[in-house]
């Protein structure tokens, strides 16, 4: 299953990415990120539907502290 | 009502302020951070526009190092206890603000800290000369007023960052009195920590204010508790503004200082501070001629003030000048010593406090007639 979560720190770091990731017209959704992602803590992650590589490349490139990825479909 | 203790905290609010408070408490009162539902991601969008225009509006790099906070006396103690550490040095100035000096007092009274008090009460050169004087081994930090909430006097901070930053010393601006009538930019000018009230010239509520980091060192927490973020973790997360921020934060704040800050960048800061600054010069020129008045400084000559004005009667105690103004013409000014002990020391007034003028963008002319006519009958 492709990892079209992208698991981040804080909502503040959501909100952030989701501006950068609009700017570029890339399309995304904010979620808590699920318990069963390897991750013990709470957090939230984008869910970047088909274009989550590149979404991942551009946040690094911007700097995004990004925490990984993860297999969801944003439900 | 002729209000003119603005450096209190501004009065009345804009409209569009009131509008934004009363909104967030019916529309946003929902925590973010915290939930996934659409009501709590949509309040922490709110939360995220305000960082990114509080980000735009003082030149900094990143949303996350703007911290919301209790207000400016929550930023300074945040800043002042977060970066000194035991045996640390600090040099403030001799205007400081009692939210500066009694955390300061406090640590070095404990052991914990030193610290001196720099003479501020010359010409800038002389003022940087006596910081430079005062550094020692140990100092780490300066911390500075921007404006002398009892004197209006604005001190040469960005040549004091630059002198701090030259010896590796970390700077600490007290915005209290300027953010939203000077122009701060904390990129251009090297901050290292920006102290901002949103409830005086930013035009927002009481109970919001902010800490803005100008580098990326890792401050201690003051306050620990919930953030919605690593919670699995005892300790605080190791990123802003997660780390400086424990507990639900306020929202009608928060929201409110955003309205506050586009009230504010829609007239300008030069046009603010050049509108209130002729008030004060023409208020300087009718006192000045005034044979009970008495103003202290010269700054007014210059542009080396902010739109604050101290006076006192020759004859009359400070809080009286004030008793007399609110009951005879309903005028409503700051007496006493402003919780600025250290500023009337230093220009000689300890003994009897002043009086302090402090216009706001909603002053007007016949304000200002009325007030110098009531001065004039005074006795």
């Amino acid at each position: 299953m492709k990892k079209e979560l992208i698991l981040l720190p804080s909502v503040t770091y959501a909100m952030k990415a989701k501006s950068i990731l609009d700017k570029a017209k890339i399309r995304s959704f904010i979620r808590r990120t699920p318990k069963n992602v390897g991750i013990k803590s709470c957090g939230y992650c984008l869910y970047v539907p088909g274009r989550s590589d590149e979404a991942e490349r551009l946040l690094r490139n911007s700097g995004v502290r990004v925490l990984g990825r993860a297999a969801g479909e944003g439900l | 009502m002729i209000y003119l203790d603005n450096s209190a905290t501004t009065y009345p609010k804009p409209p569009s302020v009131i509008r934004a408070v009363n909104n967030a408490m019916r529309q946003y009162s929902f925590n973010p951070g915290r939930g996934g539902y659409p009501r709590s991601v949509m309040t922490a969008k709110a939360v995220y526009d305000t960082r990114t225009a509080v980000k735009d509006f003082f030149g900094m790099s990143a949303e996350e190092n703007v911290i919301f906070t209790g207000g400016c006396t929550d930023s300074l103690n945040m800043a002042i206890k977060g970066v000194l550490k035991r045996g640390d040095h600090v040099v403030i100035s001799s205007f400081e603000h009692n939210s500066v000096f009694r955390p300061i007092h406090k640590l070095s009274e404990r052991g914990y800290i030193s610290y001196t008090v720099a003479d501020c009460a010359g010409k800038d050169d002389d003022i940087v000369e006596s910081f430079r004087e005062s550094i020692n081994e140990r100092t780490s930090l300066f911390v500075c007023t921007h404006a002398s909430n009892a004197f209006g006097i604005r001190l040469p901070v960005e040549r004091l960052c630059a002198l701090a930053h030259s010896y590796g010393i970390r700077f600490c601006l007290d915005a209290a009195q300027s953010a939203g009538v000077f122009d701060i930019d904390i990129m251009r000018d090297g901050y290292d920590y920006v102290c901002c009230a949103g409830h005086k010239y930013l035009y927002g509520p009481m109970g919001i204010g902010l800490l803005l980091l100008g580098n990326d060192n890792l401050i201690d927490t003051l306050t620990e508790g919930g953030t919605g973020s690593e919670s699995s973790d005892g300790n605080m997360p190791s990123y802003y503004p997660d780390r400086l921020e424990a507990g639900t934060l306020n929202i009608p704040g928060i929201i409110g200082l955003r309205a506050g800050l586009e009230f504010v960048r829609a007239r300008g800061t030069e046009s603010i501070l050049n509108k209130e600054r002729a008030w004060i010069k023409r208020l300087y020129s009718y006192l000045s001629d005034m044979d009970n008045i008495i103003i202290y400084g010269d700054h007014y000559e210059t542009d080396r003030f902010t739109p604050v004005l101290s006076f006192n009667a020759k004859d009359m105690d400070s809080e009286e000048v004030a008793r007399r103004l609110s009951e005879k013409a309903d005028i409503c000014v700051r007496s006493g010593l402003h919780c600025a002990p250290l500023a009337h020391e230093s220009m000689g007034t300890s003994d009897r406090g002043t009086v302090r003028i402090s216009p706001s963008v909603f002053t007007t002319d016949s304000d200002m007639k009325i007030l110098v006519n009531s001065l004039r009958n005074l006795g």
